[in-house]
């Protein structure tokens, strides 16, 4: 069930109403049928791995908590890292390394043929693992307690809002406001409208136009088009991905938050970020937190030396690449947010870079260059393979012809994203995401028509289904 | 007064001003439809063309199709010819024209139904002018289209059971039936952003080609022909011939061979009008489209490949209207007006 069909927004309807009605209790309970009936709307066979998840991460974090044995806590854990990253591993990365490591052995004369799975990725399965995932070694750190309730955390497990594509909500934030009863806050209807309408436009509005253009060029034969036309298309990319994504982070705040539930932000205004650095600390937040306190910090961060902290940047991407997708374009991507990033920790060690702009021209010149890199590196995110790359690229240094689509592309990217762009710009300024919702009720009314009136005319004749599903 | 109340004022007040602005969409979408195109201008003379054929004397017949029909059939030229022709009994031959623009069978089947069947516009012949996957039931719906156009509440039952399946489809529908302002939401789009960015319509029909061949290329689509079956039944039972027309391109096009099977297999006449002599590449203004040069040649060209099934038609018609001429020839006029004239791939 996607957040942009009218199958949710029914669904929806009847949740809340039902909601309404109900105590803390029947709340969660109705909550938890709630999300497995979404979840079960792509594939009810899927649902089994969400239970498995559900039972062994409950299991282990009891018999861990019940026990002051390192050896045995460490033993709990580590069975449950192989069942959760074992169902990751076998649903997502089997196929394709099963491919290449055939490939690998033709290439060394061993004829060899592993069995092909032919199965398909189970959506949400990174992200309810990762999330998982955190809670048990949360519980083996002593960070957390493990959860009373069976149902309550298989609630944390499937909330609806989140289950599909996050953000990644770690349990110490997420399950005491599942467990306690939750009140009717002021300001819950008003600001989750914003974070709604706010995540249909960026979505449905800019994301969903955006892909016409994307795949449109992308589908081309690379060597016909010329570097303005590339260069248009990865600008688009670069608003369809973060449309889509950070529409689906907004609409799923706005729906938890009608629900009476806070989930945090995943995105802050990641284009305006001065560096990669920066924009990383802007972009999927729930992600590169989780990555840095459950890879990047266990591996030793900065605290054994240079090098170390430089191999574990880059390990810490090549895996976050990884996690995207199994394909090579994301490892290389990873590799290559790795090498930006150690880049410019060794800039800033030498004093070539500031850790914050000196000046408002030095800011914008960090900002353009910043997202410049980024859509860079979301050229290998987006292409099919990288001899696509390669030529893409080819085309942007040595062939800059402006011809009709370039213009026309460009144009259209204006006509969708240009709105997004001031308004981010705006609230980066005031420094409050939610500044538009606090405003008078007039210039409120203004921005809201905008948006239902593109809603209304502007969204693409298909529903689309969000990018990070397949991830 | 307290807070709470103050701030749910306020919301109501939000409320009412986004829905004041809607209601001025639709209003003004209502009064002014018909300018946002003279496409839709055609649509809101169907009425007028379907009682046009009603009233016409001699032969009637009825084209339908897409923008095809619109660009390259010549009627007049079309007329001209195909009445020189020895085309049976029943004469002068009248036809009209009926274009949807972006359309397919689904849609067809249902303007046939809604917008001649249903008023008793009944023709002779049915010709279907269309090019690729057209006919197949591959093809996407148009629920805001059906709605505002071409079905009405009465064919929610058959087209639930057959055409619109999903409840996203059938929530389309029902909404673009109330809204117009959400029903022609696609023509505004296309209207403003023709107005607004430079070159779009040429970008937008080259970015739809790159996803579409995308499409096709990804899996080999299963070709099956309910709707077209559902077509020839309903033209049967109103004893309207069914005449299919592959129509030419730009660039030669191939046809499934199920679609020539299916044709035989219902007794439909398939004319075979994909490669026309003396059309030449320069003739067509895009892959789709005719100049008006390419319609002359077409429409002549049509007029001879067409006056063979019509003589049938117009024979089956004389003989359904004159029952005892038929004993004398032994023919069964319904079999007489939909003899197979198919060609093979």
């Amino acid at each position: 069930m996607l957040f942009n069909s009218f199958q949710f927004w029914v669904f929806l309807a009847i949740v809340l109403a039902l909601y309404r009605l109900l105590s803390h209790r029947w709340q969660n309970h109705m909550l938890l049928a709630a999300s497995y009936v979404f979840y079960g709307f792509w594939d009810w066979r899927f649902l089994s791995l969400v239970f498995l998840s559900t039972f062994v991460d409950y299991w282990t974090a009891v018999f861990i908590d019940a026990t002051d044995s390192r050896k045995r806590r460490r033993t709990i854990l580590l069975a449950s890292l192989i069942v959760n990253l074992g169902a990751l591993g076998i649903f997502k990365y089997y196929g394709f390394f099963a491919a290449e490591l055939t490939g690998l052995l033709g290439w060394l004369g061993i004829p060899a043929s592993l069995p092909a799975l032919n199965i398909i990725l189970p959506v949400g399965i990174s992200f309810y693992t990762f999330q998982t995932l955190s809670y048990t070694i949360d519980v083996y750190r002593k960070d957390t307690k493990p959860a009373s309730s069976f149902l309550d955390f298989a609630l944390y497990v499937a909330f609806f809002p989140q289950l599909v594509a996050g953000p990644i909500e770690r349990s110490s934030r997420l399950l005491p406001q599942l467990v306690h009863p939750r009140q009717r806050r002021p300001g819950d209807f008003r600001e989750g409208l914003q974070h709604i309408l706010l995540g249909l436009f960026k979505k449905v509005v800019i994301a969903d136009n955006m892909a016409v253009i994307v795949n449109g060029i992308f589908y081309s034969d690379a060597t016909q088009l010329s570097g303005a036309e590339c260069l248009v298309a990865l600008y688009a990319f670069a608003f369809q991905i973060y449309g889509d994504f950070s529409g689906y982070s907004s609409i799923a705040v706005g729906v938890a938050r009608w629900l009476g539930v806070d989930l945090m932000a995943n995105f802050e205004t990641p284009y305006f970020s001065t560096s990669i650095r920066d924009f990383w600390r802007r972009w999927h937040i729930s992600l590169s937190t989780w990555l840095r306190d459950y890879l990047y910090v266990p591996l030793g961060g900065n605290r054994h030396g240079n090098l170390l902290t430089y191999r574990n940047l880059m390990l810490t991407m090549l895996l976050g690449g990884l996690w995207h997708g199994a394909a090579w374009t994301f490892v290389v991507w990873g590799a290559l947010q790795g090498v930006m990033l150690s880049v410019e920790r060794l800039a800033a060690a030498r004093g070539l870079l500031r850790s914050e702009p000196a000046s408002n021209a030095s800011r914008w010149f960090r900002i353009i260059v910043t997202f410049h890199l980024v859509c860079l590196s979301w050229l290998l995110f987006r292409a099919e393979s990288m001899t696509q790359v390669w030529t893409m690229l080819a085309a942007i240094f040595s062939d800059f012809r402006i011809t009709q689509l370039a213009i026309a592309s460009f144009a259209m990217l204006l006509f969708y994203a240009g709105p997004l762009i001031a308004y981010e710009a705006w609230i980066q300024k005031r420094e409050n995401p939610l500044t538009l919702a606090r405003l008078n009720w007039l210039p409120r009314s203004l921005a809201y028509s905008y948006c239902a009136m593109m809603l209304l005319f502007f969204s693409p004749l298909e529903t689309n289904e969000f990018i990070y599903f397949q991830f | 007064m307290s807070l709470s109340t103050s701030s749910s004022r306020k919301e109501w007040r939000i409320a009412a001003i986004l829905l004041a602005l809607l209601l001025a969409c639709e209003v003004s979408l209502r009064l002014s439809e018909t300018s946002l195109s003279p496409y839709l201008r055609h649509l809101h003379s169907l009425p007028q063309v379907s009682k046009d054929l009603a009233a016409a004397q001699g032969l009637r017949i009825l084209f339908l199709g897409n923008s095809m029909i619109r660009t390259d059939l010549n009627l007049d030229v079309f007329l001209r010819e195909i009445n020189e022709y020895d085309t049976g009994p029943v004469k002068p031959i009248s036809a009209v024209k009926v274009y949807i623009d972006d359309s397919h069978i689904a849609e067809w089947f249902y303007t046939f139904k809604h917008n001649f069947l249903d008023v008793g516009s009944i023709p002779d012949a049915l010709v279907i002018g269309f090019a690729d996957h057209q006919l197949g039931d591959n093809a996407d719906t148009r629920p805001r289209r059906l709605a505002r156009f071409h079905a009405s509440l009465a064919d929610i039952p058959a087209m639930f059971s057959n055409d619109l399946l999903t409840f996203s489809d059938r929530a389309e529908f029902l909404l673009s039936y109330i809204s117009v302002s959400y029903a022609l939401r696609d023509r505004v789009k296309k209207r403003l952003l023709s107005t607004l960015v430079p070159y779009y319509e040429k970008s937008a029909v080259r970015l739809n080609d790159q996803l579409w061949q995308h499409e096709l290329g990804a899996e080999k689509p299963v070709w099956t022909f309910h709707r077209l079956e559902r077509l020839a039944a309903l033209a049967l039972r109103h004893h309207a011939s069914l005449i299919l027309v592959a129509m030419p391109k730009e660039d030669p096009y191939d046809l499934p061979r199920e679609l020539f099977l299916k044709a035989r297999q219902l007794g439909i006449t398939l004319v075979d009008a994909r490669h026309v002599q003396g059309l030449s590449p320069r003739m067509f203004a895009d892959e789709m489209h005719m100049r008006p040069q390419g319609a002359l040649s077409f429409s002549d060209a049509l007029a001879d490949y067409l006056a063979q099934p019509l003589r049938q038609v117009s024979r089956a018609r004389y003989l359904t209207e004159h029952p005892s001429r038929a004993s004398v020839g032994g023919t069964n006029p319904r079999q007489a007006g939909l003899q197979t004239y198919t060609t093979q791939p």
